[in-house]
């Protein structure tokens, strides 16, 4: 309630909520960060900021999701409720990072600009329907957390209580159900990327556990307020229906009550009764849970207040909420449904005094917590945190093991040698030691640039990064102004070391090498699709990574076509599994399949 | 198609941002009076708001000015009946529909091992072994295992535990050490981890391995081997 706004109406307890709020954060970006870093040192930094903010945002969510019905289930929860602001904002904010930070990994540095790649890049993968079947395994599972994303933005850009006044709080609130649908849209989003990719059992299992416990909960609280209103369900008597009984409404408090239908709020002050609307002004609170404090209804959500004659907030603020006529006929009260104009002063009903409340403390977000408030929100502030990082723990240690590779970013050497530019561009390194292959792509996810064409069979010299791998080296060319084409290479120089090893078939998926030796770690499977598909666009050589059970790092063949011609396959096709024929041969030390046949396989 | 949306969209955000600074200039005193005198941090808060929902502030700035009534919740109450109803409808719809969706999306994930087997054929039986060569450093964890068969061939087994993480490295057998590669050395094969690697040597009782990254011109490692016995193939000795 205010009369000005103010960009945060800060309080003790809002600030010991927000420490709490860092306090999980932490918990679970260290915990994240820390284990992954032991267990899977492989992992770059760019990963870690992906994983940490997508865990910690989904936790988060979790977390917002199941405040809600638990206060309604269990008023010791209803302080979390107090400042749930703050948490969908810092919720928000962690999906922002994430998104923006796949934006960049995935689609930027490519041949497209990345906001028109992020909604194209699939290509017809993008139709939910293809092919009179339900497209959900090929299905850009981004479209779900971008979706998801615009929902949070709506929400956290709305979050203030200026727009909770300037939409009305019935639109306000419907666009904050939104979180639901969100909600729903991660899940896929979860479902359909990451858990295509990560093989530990532990994942989905967390997935269902915490789906389950949202909904569950939601589910038991709504069947919790439905078996309430049917019990509130009463009798009529003149144009008014009985609602309660005097002795229930103790001094100082509140009683639900459902007369008309609808539920109103029955307040004892001072031994007289009053009836008012139900629904707090603010975000629909539930005034009859209230309890009377300096003479005002108080809200138990935000600590708004209302005068229990007439409604209205008390000066300068402004808000009013209807009151209603009520009498007494014995130990029966009897409220009428119809409202008095708004604002009307009313005397109230006396009543025989009723037993002081007992028991229950009352939370106001603005005044010091009543002890027993105060000492469970304590152990909530220190729990809550250490079993997020235990959980977070054991989300990171369960990762796919990370692939190895180096990438010199940085690191710019002077290489050169004889200038292959079929079957695939290579430099060919003859040194004192012997000859090596060395793959070429450019910068981002572009390959070789195109100062190389036109010198096939030419000794070269140029600038460049290297990324290796197990036993393959590409050159990443960073700097296309130092290529230098020296002289035509000698016939000893230029030949080429292919030992034909013969005809093979081979199922795998199709990679862009630049990334799976060593840019990006994962540089493989559905997580990594998009990049694949932007650098395969962009001309970086393309591989074939098969897997099999002794070897289940996996082994990348160099594709290329066959019989001198181009390699024709859709660069869609990155991330998919493929079945291909051809000759294989052994380039120095790089397998290298001349592809005959290139076609999606059944098994992917 | 897509540049089409993406160019609709920043229109609308960039009419947003104009209308945001004609907002903060004159409609957010008009439609809310409790904004005025509101701090810059408070009108940082809500710009994104505006940005994104300025049609509808639009339409309350055009009512103030044409005084009709652009009441906001201080008037128009929640209505829980309905708020509940649409909130069971999206729970019980999250309920049903999100079970089969995410079990279809586990029972479609991809096998993580698609051949049965790679295309290159595997190594025949082993020889005899002979040796066995401790890893020379922490920082190159390989050990070997020197083999010998009939009429003096010679084999070496590399064990591997990991990624080596070293560009184009090369192992070259020498008669006798000397700097980088020595004269005289024969190119045994490329080297990459994890694994176990098998490569045939030359016949020799003696010499140098030696491990060479080929792109950064540098030795890695070396191994100084002696076979001073002949394997019962070879009619012992």
């Amino acid at each position: 309630m205010s009369v000005g706004y103010a960009s945060v109406q800060w309080n003790p307890h809002k600030k010991r909520y927000d420490l709490m709020l860092l306090g999980v954060i932490f918990a679970a970006v260290g915990a994240l960060t820390a284990v992954s870093l032991i267990s899977h040192p492989g992992i770059t930094a760019e990963m870690l900021i992906l994983r940490a903010t997508a865990v910690s945002a989904f936790l988060l969510l979790h977390i917002i999701l199941a405040i809600g019905p638990l206060a309604r289930l269990d008023r010791r929860f209803l302080p979390l409720l107090y400042n749930r602001r703050h948490l969908g904002v810092t919720m928000f904010l962690l999906a922002l990072v994430h998104g923006a930070f796949a934006l960049v990994q995935f689609h930027a540095l490519g041949d497209r600009n990345p906001l028109v790649s992020a909604l194209s890049a699939y290509g017809d993968d993008y139709r939910l329907f293809r092919d009179g079947a339900l497209n959900l395994a090929h299905f850009p599972f981004e479209v779900f957390g971008i979706l998801a994303l615009v929902i949070f933005f709506l929400m956290a850009a709305t979050s203030h209580d200026f727009w909770l006044r300037n939409l009305g709080a019935s639109l306000w609130k419907t666009l904050h159900l939104m979180v639901l649908v969100a909600y729903g849209l991660l899940v896929l989003h979860v479902t359909y990327g990451v858990l295509q990719t990560e093989t530990s059992p532990l994942y989905p299992l967390f997935l269902v556990i915490g789906a389950a416990a949202v909904l569950g909960l939601h589910l038991a609280a709504g069947w919790k307020e439905t078996k309430r209103d049917r019990r509130l369900e009463n009798m009529s008597k003149e144009g008014f229906e009985v609602a309660c009984r005097a002795d229930e409404v103790a001094e100082g408090r509140g009683k639900t009550v459902r007369v008309g239908g609808q539920r109103l709020a029955v307040f004892r002050h001072e031994d007289k009764l009053y009836a008012l609307s139900n629904v707090c002004r603010h975000q629909g609170g539930p005034l009859g849970e209230g309890k009377i404090i300096d003479g005002c209804i108080t809200c138990p959500w935000h600590g708004w207040q209302y005068q229990p004659h007439d409604g209205k907030s008390p000066p300068p603020f402004t808000e009013v909420v209807p009151t209603y006529p009520l009498l007494l006929d014995g130990e029966d009260v009897y409220v009428k449904p119809q409202p008095r104009e708004l604002g009307e002063s009313s005397e109230g009903i006396p009543a025989p005094p009723a037993a002081k409340p007992v028991g229950e403390e009352f939370y106001v977000g603005y005044l010091l917590a009543p002890r027993g408030i105060g000492r469970f929100l304590r152990r909530v502030a220190v729990i809550l945190p250490l079993s997020v990082a235990v959980f977070v723990a054991v989300v990171a240690w369960a990762q796919n093991r990370i692939d190895s590779g180096v990438y010199e970013y940085g690191v710019v050497n002077t290489f050169e040698g004889v200038l292959y530019e079929t079957p695939v561009p290579m430099l060919h390194m003859v040194s004192s030691g012997g000859a090596s292959n060395l793959l070429l792509s450019g910068f981002g996810k572009f390959g070789p640039p195109e100062v190389i064409q036109g010198h096939h069979g030419t000794w070269v010299s140029f600038d460049g990064s290297l990324i290796y791998r197990q036993g393959l080296t590409m050159i990443e060319m960073n700097a296309p102004e130092s290529f230098r084409a020296h002289r035509a290479a000698k016939p000893e120089e230029a030949r080429m070391p292919l030992e034909p090893v013969g005809k093979v078939s081979l199922t795998g998926e199709i990679v862009d090498t630049k990334c799976f030796l060593g840019v990006m770690r994962p540089g493989s499977g559905k997580i990594h699709r998009a990049c694949a598909i932007r650098c395969l666009s962009g001309g970086v050589p393309p591989g074939l990574l098969v897997r099999t059970e002794g070897d289940p790092a996996g082994t990348v063949y160099l594709l290329a076509g066959s019989a001198g011609k181009p390699l024709e396959f859709e660069v869609q096709w990155a991330g998919r599994s493929v079945d291909v024929e051809g000759e294989l041969s052994i380039l120095g030390e790089v397998p290298l399949l001349e592809v005959e046949s290139l076609k999606l396989s059944p098994k992917g | 198609m897509i540049e089409w949306i993406l160019l609709l969209a920043g229109l609308y955000l960039a009419i947003g941002t104009v209308f945001a600074v004609a907002f903060h200039a004159k409609g957010i005193a008009r439609v809310d009076s409790g904004a005025v005198g509101a701090g810059l941090f408070f009108r940082l808060l809500v710009t994104p708001g505006i940005v994104a929902l300025w049609p509808v502030l639009l339409g309350k700035w055009r009512r103030r000015r044409s005084e009709e009534d652009v009441s906001g919740s201080a008037e128009t109450p929640v209505s829980p009946g309905g708020l509940r109803s649409a909130h069971r409808f999206v729970v019980t719809a999250l309920a049903l529909g999100l079970p089969p969706l995410v079990a279809a999306g586990l029972w479609l994930r991809p096998a993580a091992i698609l051949s049965a087997e790679s295309g290159i054929s595997s190594v025949p039986p082993l020889p005899a072994e002979l040796l066995r060569l401790e890893a020379p450093s922490q920082e190159f964890p390989v050990r070997a295992v020197l083999r010998g068969g009939a009429g003096g061939t010679r084999q070496i087994e590399l064990e591997i535990d990991r990624d080596l993480a070293i560009p184009t490295l090369a192992l070259f057998a020498a008669p006798e050490d000397g700097p980088g590669v020595p004269p005289a050395s024969v190119f045994v094969g490329s080297v990459h981890g994890p694994g176990i690697l098998r490569y045939d040597l030359p016949k020799r009782q003696r010499g140098t391995l030696v491990f060479y990254s080929l792109a950064q011109g540098r030795r890695v490692a070396s191994w100084e081997y002696s076979i001073a016995y002949s394997t019962p193939d070879e009619g012992g000795s």
